[in-house]
């Protein structure tokens, strides 16, 4: 498409949704790889045999029967997460800080009655809320204390890293924060806000929120950009590691970054978005591409990060052929 | 690779579809544009009884090549029976008989009728009819007036109101059939109970009125052509006898029909179907509007030269399954609807062949009602679903809930419609209500995780994409195209597989990523 006003999106090196289906999620992710991302359950044994931290799982409520677990976890644990096992764009996801004889307490302070909770548990046992049809698990898992360095940037949710990892290698990342307007949510689509990092150092250089370019956090006024993520060196490395792991060739890592636990992985993506070139203000082809033309991909994770770093740089990527390849 | 493999099955289609197209358009004449004021009709009756396993005799009325039409091909199936047709004093039949018949049997009887231009000449066939008396000379009128029956009193005002209300011939009997019609008429009420038994039918009772009145006046069952149809109803009018012709009028109003279109094939009341041996009678009447004699004449070169083309024709197949499929063959021409409105433009909306399936059920109503009706019923079950969930009901019985309403909703509209006369409100009874209750649970979820905003996007693009697919699915040209060449729909299948490959940019993607077509600040260094 060299005509008319897409020769400017072709320029910028933007990848479209029909060209990230099929050259990059159709030739890269085998669709039998699928279910190992999109149930977290088995995403989370993944991670652990990765060696990467994840966030502890209470509990799995897997029919009707099990709603009572809830109660037994309440005994033990007075803040958690609730989440639909295989749960696509962030629904059903309850998040509770505390315990009320009447019900459960979220985040914003509102007690939740039991009933209301038993309801939404059994509409996420249903599949209401997750990919395909049919019926589905309940995960009831620790809830992530986001870094205090977040604390003037995170309205009411946990903001998070989606690092693009294509063959192993970090290609792209953004910060998202969520606002009074998402709900808590990370989403971008939800009215959250994106921001793109510099890969090399982990400092976000823009903000976007609804696809308009902002510059600071719209429910506290503080800056968006030149905000150092904390242990930015560590998530790049947990990010191509469970990347490389998973066998996925184009995903999205999720990750949190735990004042107590550090970088800790939240879920992954087999179809991860592509609004995150707006955050970056860059196209996501321009670095695919160098990466796809390799033709093997390095086992060790330092040398996929000294890739990453390359690459960003828009560097050619011919120092790191494997001996007699050619270039 | 792939790509090749891709290419060389598009040119294969693109090249064979093309390759029948030409061959049937150049060499055969298949007509490329239709003849929309065709005036052939094909109708087909379809007579299912059941036998007792006596000997059955059924005698079927046939339509006549007088008047009006001329049956210029007929036939019948009936496997098993003997078949004669016999013309007596009350119309032309067909007889089926057979020795003994058990169980099930259904007869077939399919006739093709041009329509006769008036001009050409064919002289109205028969007599001049005499009527039972005439009114209007003031012998009979004394008559009436001294035998005072209440019957013939209430005959007597309400002819004389119709006489003195109107002008000549043709007003009397317009004031006539108002009067008529008019059931809360006492008059009228006291001419139902003291007359025969038959008319207290509207059309019983004009010919009855007409004919105290000396203008001959017969009725007339037969069938209005009009649209493709599967269902014809059997439909009672009245023919009455001015200026040496029989002219058709409905019953209610006396307005003239068109003659092209009324179908007579009984008259006086005679039963379509009679016969002895059997039981649970039905019949029903297809019809439709024939291709045009261009076509014909190519299906008989294509007899000559090229069997094959006959053979795989739609038009070779039973007119209600024809029907059928000028809406099925369709259908592929709304899925490259879909395709392009998701790969190329990139609409947001519900579910995947949604719009398509709106814009068939906007082909049953039309698409301003049609609008109006979706729009409601799905603000309405929205309301409803929003109630449901406050009630806290599982996932599956709040659906079944939601279905439920939503046939109510149908049966309501359909009522109200009924007894408003609007027409539209019968048909909605094909909308997919399955859909419409889909549409209702993922609005209310898209509504309450991403908020307002998204799920109207969302609703606005689904009925938008219905738009152009409702073009497509009623447009006469395209109809004719898809039924008279298929083969055609091969391109569209290639091109569909073409935008399966489509790696390029949708156009909503320009607006989305503009920040990043307009900036120079693009890094790449």
């Amino acid at each position: 498409m060299k005509f008319g006003p897409f020769s400017k999106l072709s320029k910028a090196g933007v990848l479209g949704m029909n060209s990230r289906n099929l050259d990059f999620i159709a030739a890269y992710n085998s669709r039998r790889l699928y279910p190992l991302v999109d149930d977290k359950i088995i995403t989370k044994e993944l991670a652990i045999e990765a060696g990467v931290t994840v966030p502890e799982l209470f509990g799995v409520i897997r029919y009707g029967g099990e709603i009572h677990l809830i109660e037994e976890i309440t005994r033990t644990h007075k803040t958690f997460v609730v989440k639909p096992s295989r749960g696509s764009g962030g629904g059903g996801i309850m998040v509770f800080n505390g315990v009320a004889k009447t019900g459960l307490r979220r985040m914003n302070g509102q007690i939740v009655p039991w009933a209301d909770i038993k309801y939404h548990l059994n509409n996420m046992l249903s599949g209401m809320f997750s990919m395909g049809d049919g019926s589905d698990r309940v995960m009831i898992e620790e809830r992530l204390v986001p870094h205090s360095a977040f604390s003037k940037l995170a309205f009411g949710g946990v903001p998070d890293v989606r690092v693009i990892v294509f063959r192993g290698v970090p290609v792209m990342a953004m910060l998202r924060l969520p606002t009074a307007e998402s709900d808590g949510k990370a989403n971008l689509h939800q009215g959250g806000v994106g921001a793109g990092i510099d890969l090399i150092t982990g400092v976000t250089t823009r903000g976007v929120q609804h696809n308009d370019a902002i510059d600071i956090h719209p429910d506290f006024e503080t800056p968006v950009r030149d905000f150092q993520v904390p242990s930015w060196p560590d998530i790049l490395e947990l990010a191509s590691r469970l990347g490389h792991h998973v066998g996925l060739g184009y995903v999205g890592v999720d990750i949190v970054v735990c004042e107590h636990k550090g970088p800790t992985m939240l879920e992954l993506n087999a179809r991860p978005g592509i609004a995150i070139q707006t955050a970056n203000l860059r196209g996501l082809r321009p670095l695919l591409e160098p990466i796809a033309a390799l033709q093997v991909v390095p086992e060790d994770v330092e040398t996929r990060i000294a890739i990453a770093k390359a690459n960003w740089k828009g560097e050619t990527l011919d120092q790191f052929l494997a001996p007699g390849q050619a270039a | 690779m792939k790509r090749t493999q891709l290419l060389i099955i598009v040119c294969v289609l693109i090249a064979s579809a093309l390759g029948v197209f030409f061959f049937k358009v150049t060499q055969l004449g298949f007509p490329v544009v239709p003849d929309l004021d065709s005036d052939t009709w094909t109708i087909e009756s379809k007579v299912s009884f059941r036998g007792r396993g006596d000997p059955v005799t059924l005698r079927l009325a046939l339509p006549e090549s007088s008047g009006q039409f001329s049956v210029v091909d007929e036939s019948f199936i009936a496997s098993g029976f003997g078949i004669e047709t016999a013309t007596d004093e009350s119309g032309r039949r067909a007889v089926f008989e057979r020795r003994a018949q058990d169980g099930n049997a259904v007869v077939f009887y399919r006739a093709k009728l041009v329509s006769i231009d008036r001009r050409m000449g064919q002289p109205n066939s028969g007599p001049e009819p005499e009527a039972v008396s005439d009114y209007r000379r003031s012998e009979r009128r004394r008559a009436i007036q001294e035998n005072a029956t209440p019957l013939l009193v209430a005959l007597d005002s309400v002819l004389t109101e119709a006489l003195e209300k109107s002008a000549g011939e043709r007003s009397f009997i317009t004031q006539l059939a108002r009067l008529s019609a008019n059931r809360s008429d006492d008059r009228i009420t006291t001419i139902i109970e003291g007359g025969p038994p038959e008319i207290s039918q509207t059309a019983h009772r004009l010919v009855f009125l007409l004919n105290a009145a000396g203008t001959p006046a017969r009725l007339v069952q037969g069938i209005i052509l009009d649209t493709d149809t599967r269902q014809a109803p059997l439909a009672s009018w009245v023919e009455y006898w001015i200026d040496d012709e029989w002219i058709s009028a409905d019953a209610q109003t006396a307005r003239q029909l068109d003659n092209a279109r009324a179908l007579p094939i009984v008259y006086d009341g005679e039963p379509i179907v009679d016969g002895d041996g059997f039981r649970r009678l039905g019949v029903s009447w297809s019809v439709a509007r024939n291709f045009e004699s261009q076509l014909l004449r190519a299906m008989e070169r294509g007899e000559e030269y090229a069997p094959w083309v006959n053979a795989t024709s739609l038009l070779s197949l039973p007119i209600d399954l024809q029907l059928v499929f000028r809406v099925l063959l369709l259908i592929p021409l709304g899925a490259l609807i879909i395709v392009v409105l998701k790969q190329v433009i990139g609409m947001p909306a519900f579910g995947t062949f949604m719009p398509i399936l709106i814009a068939l059920a906007f082909r049953e109503t039309s698409l301003l009602t049609g609008m109006v009706l979706f729009v409601g019923i799905v603000s309405v079950g929205l309301l409803l679903r929003a109630y449901f969930n406050q009630l806290q009901l599982l996932l599956v019985p709040r659906l079944a809930a939601v279905l439920i309403i939503v046939t109510f909703l149908m049966m309501f509209i359909a009522l109200v419609g009924e007894a408003s006369g609007m027409q539209t409100g019968l048909s909605i009874s094909l909308f997919p209500l399955v859909i419409i209750t889909m549409t209702i649970e993922r609005m209310s979820l898209t509504w309450e995780e991403d908020g307002p905003k998204d799920a109207l996007k969302k609703a606005a693009g689904s009925l938008a994409g219905a738009v152009p697919g409702y073009w497509v699915l009623t447009n006469e040209y395209i109809e004719h195209f898809a039924i008279v060449f298929p083969e055609l729909l091969l391109i569209v299948l290639a091109v569909v597989l073409m935008l399966g490959r489509y790696t390029g940019y949708k156009a909503t993607e320009f607006f989305r990523f503009k920040v990043l077509a307009d900036g120079d600040k693009v890094s790449g260094t």
